[in-house]
């Protein structure tokens, strides 16, 4: 089994939008942490929920589909979704996959 | 024996030593009886004995024991050990021990006495101590402080007082009850070495304690001792029980240390559960470290000895009632070559009336505390039978069943033999707890072996049974699963033809198991469909991805597809990573990136064709192998992959695969994380007998 290496997530507002910090590595380990994290998150029915992802250090095809289906509810049940771009080598996966040009990326000036 | 030389002898040695003649004078006198009655010798040497060293009461019975001796040649006093009081020359008065001789040249001469004297002050002083501090006690126990006795011998604890010659001088009565003492007195009387006679002592290590170990005994030493986890066994009664004992000094006005005063608290309920609990711990972690649950029972056998029974045994039951021994323990491994005789007069069939059998037709647990000889002789069936059952010796047996799913499954059994311990309703309850999760192991061991089979099937049809025979290349191919031999893994490489063209696919499904393993099932049929009317790799991918958006829930995919027709390649990815090229030129990547597949709405799957010169390799990978986790956190990576495919560009397929198992076996840390497939393809260079070679897939597991 894989190790479960650390995932950190911290959660702040910012106007109407709740963001959430990930570092570290979002694998199939620690997935669950960022489920929970996200259902915290939209409890509070915010109108957008930004998910920043230039801390993380890694993300694997678990990841990934995380991001796939927390679009596709974010259609179905009406609010925002936003992902802070990363830099390399964690953009690369969703390069690999044309999940850059199908997720809602955005981009923000250093430390938003 | 020359007396000069004597005396110089006598003049150093260790007792004082006096002699004196018929008259009653001092005719020698050494310098330890110089020091011992505080007079020079010159001073002592002529003056009269009884009057030197004797008090004066004593004078006249002296007087008259010299005389009676004098006529008749024997005493009372001569050549036996007595004890008397002498005095000093300053008149004061102390306890002697004094042995005498009478010596006599020949009839005709005069008899002399020498005398070895010792001080034995001390040693009296403390006798009279202790009398005076049992005196004391008493006084403070009894009249006015009857209160104080009883409430000391109300007290669950045992407390004990010990004097600095180490003997006891009080207990109260739960210490008397634990001593097996009815007074006090009997108590005082005691050689304290004996006291610890009836019971076996162990440290918390293990290790067999004596007297000398007692916090009490260290105390009156002058070491200060930590509390004492002590583990006792009744040998009358075979009873185990711990105690800590705790002690304190009791001191003089002057500060030294007079008693030392032993709490005795009975903590075996305490300690037995922490025993206990952490023994289950271990048994857990034993039970869970393997799937050989017949090596894990041996372990947990032989952890049981002989901290809770000098032999454990476990049992496994079939369909019929037949017995499988699994494991047996003992501490000493020679004693294991009884119980293997004493196996050989069990039947296969087990009796239902008695031991295992009943165990196994009732379910329930069985307990046999103080087997007598009779019971023996009624079990053998021969001679050599009972000499074996006697060798054993066992004093109590208990067996607890093994339960999985309401059914028993087999049994567990301790027995106490040379430690004569008797097991109670505790131990039975222990040993039920250690049942339960033997019976859940070997239960998980059977349900996972079932599993693995049916992973191992499924994983089997997810690839290719063999390589194919593809004219003109040589192929090597690597899967390697991650994790538990009971998971299917999601990646996956697969070859086939197609008309003119051989198609090669390989690819990633999110996530594992039996979900997994049909989501692979459903993109490779989908790709083998799609290329009966169109081998494009774009065409291949496009139907694999419409195949995976049917699906209910968000099934994704990463695939590559390569499509050969003689030297023309044309690739396409589906969010997977590239292939590639190892040729004249170095190493490339080739082709573009297309969408994930079963993802996204919007999609594209662009194509790239090249043409292969001989001698050129393609590699075809999972992230499995760039995402291998080494040291410092750090992902094997692109750049580590190209740096290696360049050194090894000019090997053969099987050689390139090889490189790149130990490339990664190398620089992974820790366990495997996810599942890593490679497929080597290289077009067979010019010269080269144009056969193709082959290599089996590999399905080990583990790195």
């Amino acid at each position: 089994m894989a190790i479960a290496r650390p995932l950190e997530i911290e959660q702040h507002s910012d106007g109407d939008a709740v963001v959430l910090t990930l570092r570290g590595e979002l694998d199939i380990a620690t997935v669950p942490r960022l489920e929970q994290a996200v259902d915290a998150a939209l409890a509070g029915a915010p109108r957008e929920l930004k998910i920043d992802l230039r801390p993380l250090a890694f993300l694997d095809s678990s990841g990934l589909r995380q991001f796939i289906l927390l679009a596709d509810r974010a259609r179905e049940e009406g609010w925002r979704l936003a992902l802070i771009r990363p830099g390399q080598p964690t953009l690369s996966i969703f390069q690999i996959t044309r999940a850059e040009e199908n997720l809602p990326f955005i981009d923000v000036p250093e430390q938003s | 024996m020359d007396l000069g030389r004597a005396r110089k002898i006598l003049n150093v040695a260790h007792s004082a030593f006096v002699s004196m003649d018929e008259e009653g004078r001092i005719t020698y006198w050494n310098i330890r009886a110089e020091e011992t009655f505080g007079l020079g010798r010159d001073e002592a040497v002529g003056r009269l004995l009884s009057e030197t060293i004797i008090p004066e009461r004593d004078r006249e019975a002296h007087q008259a024991g010299l005389r009676r001796f004098l006529e008749t040649g024997t005493g009372p006093v001569i050549d036996n050990r007595l004890e008397l009081t002498a005095i000093r020359a300053d008149g004061s008065e102390f306890p002697i021990e004094l042995i005498v001789s009478a010596l006599r040249e020949g009839e005709a001469e005069e008899w002399t006495f020498h005398g070895f004297v010792s001080d034995i002050s001390e040693r009296r002083e403390q006798e009279v101590e202790r009398q005076l501090l049992l005196d004391q006690l008493e006084r403070a126990l009894a009249g006015s402080e009857q209160r104080l006795q009883a409430i000391v011998d109300s007290l669950a604890e045992a407390i004990t007082i010990r004097g600095r010659d180490d003997r006891l001088i009080y207990a109260n009565r739960a210490a008397l009850e634990r001593l097996g003492m009815s007074s006090v007195e009997e108590l005082a009387a005691a050689d304290p070495r004996e006291l610890m006679g009836s019971y076996s002592a162990f440290g918390e290590d293990g290790r067999e304690l004596s007297m000398d170990d007692l916090p009490s005994v260290r105390l009156l030493r002058g070491e200060q001792p930590e509390p004492l986890m002590m583990r006792t066994l009744d040998a009358r009664t075979g009873g185990e029980s711990w105690v800590l004992l705790k002690a304190a000094a009791v001191r003089d006005p002057d500060g030294e240390i007079e008693a030392a005063v032993t709490i005795i608290e009975d903590v075996t309920v305490s300690k037995r559960a922490q025993l206990r609990g952490e023994f289950l711990a271990t048994v857990a972690t034993v039970l869970a470290s393997s799937l050989d649950y017949q090596q894990t029972l041996r372990n947990v056998a032989g952890l049981a000895v002989p901290q809770i029974a000098d032999w454990c045994a476990v049992d496994l039951f079939d369909e019929d009632g037949a017995r499988e021994p699994v494991a047996i323990a003992h501490v000493d491994p020679a004693r294991l070559e009884t119980a293997a005789k004493l196996r050989e007069y069990e039947p296969e069939q087990l009796n239902p009336e008695q031991g295992l059998g009943r165990v196994r037709r009732t379910g329930e647990s069985l307990i046999y505390n103080d087997i007598a000889d009779e019971l023996l002789v009624a079990a053998a069936v021969d001679e050599e039978h009972l000499r074996l059952l006697r060798e054993v010796g066992m004093r109590s047996v208990l067996v607890v069943p093994l339960t999985a799913r309401g059914r028993t499954i087999g049994a567990l059994t301790m027995v106490s033999a040379e430690s004569r311990r008797t097991f109670d309703d505790t131990d039975l309850e222990f040993a039920g707890q250690i049942a339960e999760r033997a019976a859940l192991a070997v239960e998980n061991a059977r349900l996972y072996s079932e599993r693995s089979e049916i992973a191992r099937t499924l994983q089997n049809s997810l690839l290719p049974e063999a390589l194919p025979e593809l004219p003109g290349w040589e192929i090597a191919a690597l899967y390697r699963p991650a994790g538990q031999e009971s998971e299917v893994g999601g990646d996956f490489y697969d070859f086939w033809e197609a008309g003119e063209d051989w198609l090669m696919m390989i690819g990633d499904v999110t996530g594992k198991g039996v979900r997994a393993a049909a989501v692979t099932s459903l993109v490779r049929h989908a790709a083998w469909t799609a290329s009966e009317f169109d081998s494009r790799p774009a065409h291949l991918l496009e139907r694999v991805n419409a195949a995976l958006r049917r699906r209910p829930a968000l099934s994704v995919c990463t695939a590559l597809c390569l499509r050969i027709r003689d030297s023309e390649a044309t690739v396409a990815s589906g969010g997977h990573p590239l292939l590639w090229r190892l040729g004249e030129n170095g190493v490339e990547e080739v082709g573009r990136h297309g969408t994930l597949l079963g993802a996204f709405a919007q999609a594209r799957w662009p194509e790239q064709s090249f043409t292969i010169k001989p001698g050129e390799t393609l590699v075809a990978i999972t992230d499995g192998v760039t995402d291998t986790l080494g040291g410092d956190d750090e992902r094997f990576g692109t750049e580590r992959l190209a740096a290696l495919l360049g050194d090894v560009r000019e090997g053969s397929p099987m050689a390139i695969r090889e490189s790149l198992i130990a490339a990664l076996e190398s620089f992974q840390v820790g366990a495997q994380a996810d599942d890593t497939a490679l497929v080597v393809m290289r077009r067979v260079p010019k010269g080269s007998r144009a056969s193709a070679q082959r290599s089996a897939p590999e399905s080990a597991i583990g790195v």
